[in-house]
C-alpha cells in the first residue's frame, strides 16, 4: 500500500507550485505617478463593454496604433461580455477598482455620473485640436444627460434602428420595398408563408423587446416628443396604443409563435437562416446579415414613414469614450480617449462594425458612401420632414424600466395583458421616474 | 453474484445504458457537429453530418481568441480549488462526524447557509472584500472563493461518507499504538478513496465552470477562465454558434479526460465487513 | 452512511468507553482540539461569506438604486410589506421554484440511482461508459443552455427536424415558447446536466456497501428487488438525504440555465424566486427590493433545511 504520507508531501509540493503560478500571474502594476511628464512609462487599462470575436480585434488594432504613436503609454485591453458590462462597471465604481478608460453607451452616462464614477472632460476637450470635427449637437446632447451639464463622454459611434428585409424576395414577388408603414404591413402579409416555415416578420419577444417596440410605436404613431408638457409619457397616448395593438396583432399570424422567446441571437438566426422576411435591429448587425445572405438579398432602411411621407425616428445611444474618476493617469487616459475620437480611429472603427461615425471629417469617406445601411439612415435623418426624438436617457433608470416591461410584453403577446394596460403601465413608470428626477434636481 | 442471463443483463444493464446514453450524447453530438461544420456560425442550424468539414472554428479560438490561455487559467483555478477544498472538506467532515461537537448540527446549517443567497447578490461586497484583502485580480483569489463555495457540498458529503466508516477501525489502530492522526491516515483515508474522488470531481468541475466570480473578480484579460472566454460569443451585435460549440468542445474535453482517469477509483474499498461485532 | 449489521451496532458504545486511550477521557482541557478541525472552514466562511450575506440583509431594509442616490435610504420593513402583500410575481415565483426544485430533485434522483446501479455492475466498457455518461456535469453553463436552445429551435433545431422527417409531428413544436412544453423543456435540459451529480454520489456510496450483505440476502432467498429495497436503500439513506438536500438548495438558487433559456418567460411562467431576485436587483436596479426577496428566500431555505434534516433523522441510527 502506498504510504499516505508521501502522497501528502507530493500534494503539498504541487499546491505550492500552483500558488506560485497563481500569485505570480496576475497584477497590473501601474508604474509612474499621476500626470507626470510624458516621458515616464505608463500603463492604462481599457475595458471594452461589448467584447466579442467581431469587435475585439478592432479595438486591439486601435490600441496598437495608439501605442505606436505614444511609445511611453501601454494600454491593457480587457473585454467584458455585454450582458454583464453594466453590473461590472457599477461594481468597479462602487469599490474604487475602476479602469482608466471604457467605451460604454451614452445611455449609461447618467447612472454612472450619479455614482460619481466619471471624470469631467470639459477642459481637455476644449483644448483638443480635434474638437471641431465632433458634431456640436452631439456634444450638447451628451451634456444634457447629466445634472451638472459637464462633458463626461466623447462620442465615437452612432447608430440607428434599422428595418432589415429580404430585398430578393420583395423583388421576386414584385412588391414595393417597405418605405411607408402601409407598405410594411402589405409586405409582411404577402411574404408570410407559415406552411413553409417562413414568416413575414421576426418579432423580438424576449430580452430587448420593449425597446424595439418603443422604436416601432414612435415611428408608426408619429410621436414627436417623449413627454408632453404635463410630464406624461407619450407612449401612453391613444395613438400609441392603437399601434401597439396592430404590432401585437402580427404575433402568431405573420410571425412565428416562437418569437415570444426570441432575443437577439434567435431573431438574427431566424432572419439569417431564411425563416423571416423582415426584422428590426440596428446598423450594428448589418455586416452579419450580409455575410449570411449576401449583399443583394438584404435591404437596410430606417423605420418606415407614415402615410404623409414624414419620418419620426427615436435616436439610438452613442458608443462613447469615458474616463473614470479613480484613474491615476488622467493625462494618458485622456490621450487615449482623444485618440479613439480622432477622425482616423473613428473611420476605422465604424467601417469595421458598420455604424455611423461621430465625426464630421469621416462623413465623406468612401466606405461611408458604400455602406447602404448608413447612407439610408443618414439620408432619412437629414430630411427636413424627419423628426428625431431623444429617449429620456437623462433618467438613470430608463433602461431598467424598459427591462421591467419585458415580462409584461410577453403576457401581452399571450393575450393576458391588453395593449392599453401595457402602455399605461409603461407610461406611469416613465412619468414617475421623471417626476422623481425633476424633484431631486430642482434648481 | 450469480451469473445472469443475457436477456437479464440486457434489460437491467444494456437497455438503460443505451437509452440514457442516447439522451446524454445527442446534445454532445450536435455540439461536435456544429463545431466542425463550416456553415453554422450565424444560425447554429442542425445538420446530421459536419460536411463541409472545417477546423476554422477551433483555429479561430486557439490562435485568434486566446483560448489556450483561458484553458491554462481554468486548470490552475480548478486544481487549486481541489487542493484547497478537499483537505478542508475531509477535516471538517471528520470533525463534524467523529467528535460530538456542540453546535455541530448548527455548523452544518451554517455551511448550507452559504448557498441560500443567489450568488449574483454577493458580487459587490465580495468585490470590496477582495480589494481590501488584495486578492482582486488574482487567480489565488479565485481559488479561495471557489473553495469556499464548494465547501458546503464537499464537507457535508465527506461527513456522510466518513460516518459510514466504523470508528472501530480507528480504535483498533489506536489500541495498536497509532496516534489518532496516523489512524486516520492509515485506515480511514484509503477507505474514503471513492468519496475523495467524487468530492474532488465536484470541486474541480464547480471551479472549472464557474463564471460569475471569474468575470467579476478578475480584471486582466489574460487571467480570464474558459467560461468567460465562451461568453464572448453571445454578444449583442455578433453571435457565433459554431465558435461557441467549438469552445464548448475545448472546454469539456479536459474534464472528460479527468473523469476518465479518476472513475476507476470509484470502486469498492476493502470489504468493510471484515470487522464483525 | 451507516452500514454495519445490527449486531455490531450494539457493541459500539461499550467499545467506545473501554478502549479509548486515557488522554481522550481526561481531555476536558483538550476539548478545544476537535474544534480545530472546523477552523479552516470557519476562516473561509468568515472571510468571504459572512459579510456579503450580511449586506443582503442590510440592504433588504433600504431603498437602494446605485444610479439614483436621490431616492436611497432606510425604509424599514416597506420592502417586505410590498413583497408579501402586493407582489403577484413573488407568489408565482415561489410556486414555480417549488415545482422546479421538486421535479429536478426527484427526476435527477431517480435517474441518478438507476445510472449508479447500472454503472456499478460489471460489464465491458464500463470505464468508458462512466466517463461519457458523467460528462454532462462537466459542460460549461453557457454551452449547455446554448446547445439545448439550438436543439429546441423550431426553425433549425435537431428535435423538430428529426421528429418532422420521421413523420411524428407535422408542424414544428415551439418547445420554449409553447406554454405547455416550456417548463418540461427547461426541466429536461437541467436534468441532463444534473443527473451525473446523483450518479456519482450514489455510486461512491454504493462502494461502501459490503458485498457479503448481498450474499447474505440472496442466501436468505431475497430477489433482486428485495435486495435493493432491504439492503441497498436503507444503507444509502444518508447519502440520498444529503444529496437531495444539497441538490435541492442548489437547484433552488441556481439561475443560469433558466435565465439564458427563457429569461423567466414566457411571462412569468418559468420565473423562479432567485431569477426574480436577479431581475429586480440587477436588471431593474431595485437592489433593496431584491435583497428583501433574497432574505425571504433565505428564510424559506433555512426552514426547509431544518425540517428536512429533522424528518430524515439524519445521522442517527435507527
Amino acid at each position: 500500500m502506498r504510504t499516505p504520507l508521501s502522497t501528502l508531501r507530493g500534494t503539498a509540493v504541487a499546491l505550492l507550485a500552483m500558488l506560485a503560478v497563481a500569485c505570480g500571474g496576475g497584477t497590473s502594476s501601474n508604474a509612474g505617478g499621476a500626470g507626470t511628464a510624458s516621458a515616464a512609462p505608463v500603463t492604462i487599462t481599457f475595458w471594452d463593454t461589448n467584447a466579442g470575436p467581431d469587435r475585439t480585434p478592432v479595438w486591439q488594432e486601435l490600441i496598437k496604433r495608439f501605442e505606436a504613436a505614444n511609445p511611453n503609454i501601454t494600454v491593457e485591453y480587457t473585454g467584458i461580455p455585454i450582458a454583464q458590462q453594466l453590473q461590472k462597471l457599477q461594481a468597479a465604481i462602487a469599490s474604487g477598482a475602476v479602469p482608466d478608460v471604457a467605451n460604454p453607451l451614452s445611455s449609461q452616462l447618467s447612472g454612472m455620473v450619479a455614482q460619481d464614477g466619471l471624470l469631467p472632460l470639459d477642459k481637455q476637450f476644449n483644448s483638443w485640436s480635434g474638437k471641431g470635427d465632433i458634431p456640436a449637437s452631439l456634444i450638447t446632447s451628451l451634456r444634457a444627460l447629466v445634472p451638472d451639464k459637464k462633458l463626461y463622454a466623447i462620442p465615437l459611434s452612432g447608430n440607428m434602428t434599422t428595418l432589415y428585409y429580404r430585398k430578393d424576395w420583395i423583388a421576386q414577388k414584385g412588391l414595393k420595398p417597405p418605405s411607408t408603414w402601409d407598405d410594411f404591413y402589405t409586405d409582411v402579409n404577402a411574404l408570410n408563408d407559415p406552411a413553409h416555415n417562413v414568416y413575414g416578420f421576426g418579432f423580438r419577444g424576449a430580452t430587448g423587446s420593449a425597446s424595439q417596440l418603443e422604436n416601432w410605436v414612435f415611428s408608426e404613431a408619429g410621436l414627436t416628443s417623449y413627454f408632453d408638457s404635463k410630464g406624461n409619457a407619450s407612449i401612453g397616448s391613444p395613438a400609441a396604443v392603437s399601434v401597439i395593438q396592430k404590432a401585437v396583432g402580427l404575433y402568431g399570424k405573420q410571425t412565428s409563435k416562437d418569437d415570444i422567446t426570441h432575443g437577439f441571437p434567435e431573431m438574427v438566426s431566424e432572419f439569417d437562416s431564411g425563416h423571416a422576411a423582415m426584422i428590426m435591429h440596428n446598423l450594428g448587425s448589418y455586416p452579419q446579415h450580409i455575410t449570411a445572405l449576401g449583399k443583394d438579398a438584404v435591404g437596410a432602411v430606417t423605420l418606415p414613414a407614415m402615410s404623409g411621407g414624414k419620418h419620426v425616428l427615436l435616436n439610438s445611444p452613442n458608443i462613447s469614450a469615458m474616463v473614470f474618476k479613480g484613474t491615476k493617469h488622467a493625462d494618458a487616459a485622456w490621450k487615449f480617449a482623444a485618440f479613439l475620437a480622432s477622425a482616423d480611429s473613428v473611420s476605422y472603427f465604424n467601417e469595421k462594425i458598420g455604424q455611423i461615425p461621430s465625426n464630421e471629417k469621416v462623413a465623406s469617406a468612401q466606405w461611408v458612401k458604400d455602406n447602404t445601411g448608413i447612407q439610408n439612415a443618414l439620408a432619412t435623418q437629414k430630411l427636413s420632414s424627419t423628426t428625431l426624438v431623444n429617449p429620456p436617457w437623462i433618467l438613470p433608470d430608463y433602461s431598467a424600466i424598459e427591462s421591467q416591461m419585458e415580462p409584461s410584453l410577453q403576457k401581452m403577446l399571450l393575450g393576458q395583458v391588453t395593449p392599453s394596460q401595457f402602455a399605461s403601465t409603461l407610461a406611469d413608470k416613465l412619468a414617475t421616474s421623471k417626476r422623481q428626477y425633476d424633484q431631486a434636481h430642482k434648481p | 453474484m450469480t451469473r445472469r442471463s443475457f436477456l437479464d443483463r440486457t434489460g437491467t444493464i444494456y437497455l438503460p445504458l443505451v437509452l440514457y446514453g442516447l439522451f446524454t450524447l445527442i446534445p454532445f453530438y450536435s455540439m461536435v457537429v456544429l463545431s466542425l461544420h463550416s456553415g453554422g456560425s450565424a444560425t447554429g442550424a442542425f445538420t446530421f453530418l459536419p460536411f463541409p468539414l472545417t477546423w476554422q472554428h477551433f483555429d479561430a479560438l486557439i490562435n485568434g481568441a486566446g483560448f489556450a490561455t483561458y484553458v491554462r487559467n481554468s486548470f490552475v483555478v480548478a486544481l487549486g480549488t481541489v487542493a484547497c477544498a478537499v483537505p478542508i472538506a475531509i477535516l471538517t467532515g471528520y470533525g463534524l462526524c467523529r467528535f460530538r461537537l456542540r453546535g455541530g448540527q448548527v455548523f452544518m446549517l451554517v455551511l448550507l447557509m452559504t448557498q441560500f443567497v443567489p450568488a449574483a447578490m454577493l458580487i459587490i461586497p465580495l468585490f470590496i472584500i477582495f480589494k481590501v484583502i488584495g486578492l482582486l485580480n488574482t487567480l489565488i483569489g479565485l481559488v479561495l472563493i471557489n473553495a469556499t463555495f464548494e465547501l458546503p457540498l464537499t464537507a457535508i458529503l465527506m461527513r456522510g461518507f466518513i460516518s459510514g466508516i466504523p470508528f472501530e477501525l480507528e480504535e483498533a489502530a489506536m489500541v495498536d499504538g497509532c496516534s489518532r492522526f496516523q489512524g486516520v491516515v492509515r485506515i480511514v483515508l484509503p477507505l474514503l478513496r471513492p468519496a475523495i474522488v467524487a468530492v474532488a470531481a465536484f470541486a474541480f468541475v464547480g471551479a472549472w465552470n464557474n463564471f460569475l466570480f471569474a468575470l467579476f473578480l478578475i480584471n486582466d484579460q489574460d487571467l480570464y477562465t474558459v467560461p468567460v472566454g465562451l461568453s464572448y460569443f453571445l454578444g449583442e451585435y455578433n453571435v457565433d454558434f459554431a465558435a461557441l460549440a467549438a469552445g464548448g468542445v475545448i472546454a469539456v474535453l479536459p474534464v472528460v479526460l479527468v473523469f476518465a482517469l479518476i472513475q476507476r477509483y470509484l470502486v469498492g474499498g476493502l470489504s468493510v465487513g471484515a470487522v464483525k461485532g | 452512511m451507516r452500514n454495519q449489521p445490527a449486531a455490531a451496532t450494539a457493541s459500539r458504545p461499550q467499545a467506545r468507553a473501554a478502549d479509548l486511550p486515557a488522554r481522550r477521557r481526561a481531555g476536558r482541557r483538550r476539548s478545544w482540539l476537535p474544534y480545530l478541525t472546523l477552523l479552516p472552514a470557519s476562516v473561509l466562511i468568515a472571510a468571504f461569506v459572512v459579510f456579503p450575506v450580511a449586506t443582503v440583509f442590510y440592504y433588504s431594509v433600504q431603498q437602494y438604486d446605485v444610479t439614483r442616490p436621490y431616492l436611497n435610504g432606510f425604509v424599514g420593513l416597506e420592502n417586505f410589506r410590498q413583497v408579501l402583500t402586493s407582489d403577484d410575481v413573488f407568489r408565482t415565483s415561489l410556486a414555480v421554484s417549488v415545482k422546479w426544485v421538486g421535479s429536478e430533485v426527484v427526476g435527477q434522483l431517480v435517474l441518478g440511482m438507476i445510472l449508479a446501479l447500472v454503472l456499478n455492475s460489471a460489464f465491458r466498457g464500463r470505464g468508458l461508459a462512466r466517463s461519457l455518461l458523467f460528462s454532462p456535469w462537466a459542460v460549461s453553463g453557457v454551452v449547455v443552455t446554448t446547445m439545448w436552445k439550438l436543439l429546441y429551435n423550431p426553425f433549425t433545431g435537431m428535435l423538430d427536424t428529426v421528429l418532422m422527417s420521421a413523420g411524428v409531428i407535422h408542424a414544428p413544436i415551439q418547445w420554449l415558447s409553447d406554454l405547455n412544453t416550456v417548463f418540461g423543456a427547461v426541466v429536461a435540459a437541467e436534468l441532463w446536466r444534473g443527473v451525473p451529480f446523483f450518479a456519482i454520489v450514489l455510486l461512491a456510496a454504493l462502494q461502501g456497501i459490503p458485498t457479503d450483505l448481498y450474499e447474505a440476502a440472496s442466501v436468505d432467498g431475497a430477489g433482486r428487488w428485495q435486495a435493493f429495497t432491504r439492503v441497498t436503500l436503507p444503507l444509502l439513506k444518508d447519502a440520498i438525504i444529503l444529496a437531495t438536500l444539497l441538490r435541492g438548495v442548489w437547484e433552488f438558487n441556481n439561475v443560469d440555465l433558466i435565465y439564458t433559456m427563457t429569461a423567466g418567460g414566457p411571462g412569468d411562467l418559468t420565473t423562479t424566486l432567485p431569477l426574480y431576485v436577479v431581475n429586480q436587483a440587477i436588471r431593474y436596479h431595485n437592489f433593496g427590493y431584491g435583497s428583501a426577496l433574497s432574505v425571504i428566500g433565505f428564510v424559506v431555505l433555512l426552514l426547509f433545511a431544518i425540517v428536512y434534516l429533522r424528518l430524515g433523522r439524519f445521522g442517527r441510527d435507527d
